[in-house]
């Protein structure tokens, strides 16, 4: 619950800064790189969730954020937090230690086929937002808060593992199906960004976010028996959490004219 | 005139190379009893087997006999394809009509001693990682081959289903030749515990 008292202290920080002098330059880009620290965690640990293309703590980097002021005060924001992790290069050695755990005692496991993608973009994931923001200007401080909708995206994985019974001849083929590849969770955010202004066209920018989202993520785990004619059981895994996290990020802020849209 | 020159195109020959033919013969079939209670199933030199890991292994070494008269060289083209066939092909002399496995021993209630239970087997794919059944075999043995390092192949049958009891158990495998001629092998004596 105490997550929601930080999104409300966000809002309320932005609220107390409004009514302060504001720039003329009516767009800015913003380059940004940071840390994803969770405040409620998406993964559980059980072995499927090696199958998800995301890490609940990692570093971001922000692909540049286009805002646009309607005036001096109101803007529009499109922000992508792009995120990498480590750990997901290991992800099939992970899968298969979770894998030997599960199956291990009872039968020899080797994997079958994995159907990731070998494309190191959806090996990572991230957060894309779209929402207004409030500027306030002190000085040579720029503070700017922003509330945003859109979604947190990423890739997941099938796999299949083959399994041969100890003492037996019985084969079994364990698949673990996500049924949809993508996964794009809605996500709601506030944040606030403190800029300095080293000068006129160069902020240095220090940038939080509070993120929420609920997610909801379904695997099936089919064991298929090829010594019973293939006869298959069937386990849902489901899973649904509110995931909050938080996003801290320095970077630099670029505010611009575009000649014909002045 | 479009419609002549397209019936050309698709009855014109490729220029492939003229294709032999040649006859094998199933020259030495060998059993072997196999243990598959670890991950890959291996020939047993022990005695004794776990009854639900059991399985014979059936060697089959083939022989190049006869060169046969090369057919017709000509592949149609279609569209704007044109697959050649493989230029070497060996086909059997002998087919294999079906194979068979009896117990020696009692097996269980509805399978007495000699019984057929062959049904009991199913046939390995280890690249596939699958079972086929036991049907599919001689199909399997009358293929034709492309090269003469297939020549040689080792086949697992696997018992799906245990003996009732342990015990000493010999197995019989029948091979039923296209001329009707049985060609038999008794495995070894194992036992099956």
């Amino acid at each position: 619950m105490h997550y929601k008292y930080a999104f409300i202290f966000i809002i309320a920080l932005n609220s107390s800064l409004f009514g302060q002098d504001t720039s003329n330059l009516k767009w800015q880009i913003g380059l940004n790189l940071g840390c994803n620290f969770p405040l409620t965690k998406l993964l559980n640990g059980e072995p499927f969730e090696h199958l998800l293309y995301y890490n609940d703590a990692s570093t971001y980097w922000r692909i540049p954020s286009l805002t646009y002021f309607f005036n001096k005060k109101l803007g529009i924001e499109l922000n992508v937090n792009w995120s990498e992790s480590s750990e997901n290069a290991d992800i099939e050695a992970r899968f298969l230690r979770d894998i030997e755990l599960k199956y291990g005692n009872q039968y020899f496991t080797t994997i079958g086929k994995f159907s990731f993608d070998s494309y190191t973009i959806q090996r990572g994931f991230g957060r894309f937002y779209l929402g207004l923001v409030h500027r306030f200007e002190k000085s040579r401080f720029v503070f700017d808060s922003k509330i945003f909708i859109g979604v947190t995206s990423f890739h997941s994985g099938n796999l299949e593992v083959r399994l041969k019974e100890k003492n037996s001849n019985n084969l079994y083929i364990a698949t673990i199906n996500a049924g949809k590849i993508g996964k794009d969770i809605f996500t709601t955010a506030v944040s606030s960004s403190i800029n300095y202004k080293l000068t006129k066209r160069i902020y240095l920018n220090l940038d939080f976010i509070i993120s929420y989202c609920k997610s909801d993520i379904s695997y099936f785990e089919n064991l298929r028996n090829l010594s019973l004619d293939n006869d298959t059981t069937t386990v849902l895994l489901n899973q649904k959490k509110d995931v909050f996290n938080l996003s801290v990020g320095a970077g630099i802020v670029v505010p611009f004219n575009l000649p014909l849209l002045k | 005139m479009i419609l002549s020159l397209y019936a050309m195109a698709i009855t014109s020959c490729c220029p492939c190379e003229k294709p032999m033919f040649f006859n094998y013969t199933n020259k030495i079939i060998r059993t072997e009893n196999i243990d598959n209670a670890g991950l890959n199933p291996i020939v047993s030199t022990s005695d004794s087997i776990v009854k639900t890991a059991f399985g014979v292994r059936i060697n089959i070494k083939r022989e190049k006999i006869a060169a046969l008269t090369a057919k017709k060289n000509c592949r149609t083209v279609y569209a704007t394809s044109c697959e050649c066939p493989p230029v070497i092909q060996f086909l059997p002399k002998d087919s294999i009509k079906s194979v068979k496995i009896f117990a020696l021993n009692y097996f269980d209630k509805s399978h007495l001693v000699g019984s057929d239970i062959s049904e009991y087997f199913k046939l390995f794919e280890k690249l596939k990682f699958s079972f086929e059944n036991i049907e599919t075999f001689p199909q399997k043995l009358n293929s034709t081959l492309y090269d003469e390092s297939e020549f040689q192949s080792n086949n697992d049958l696997l018992l799906m289903t245990p003996p009732e009891k342990t015990g000493k158990f010999i197995f019989k495998i029948q091979f039923i030749l296209s001329d009707n001629k049985l060609i038999e092998f008794n495995t070894k004596e194992i036992r099956l515990i």
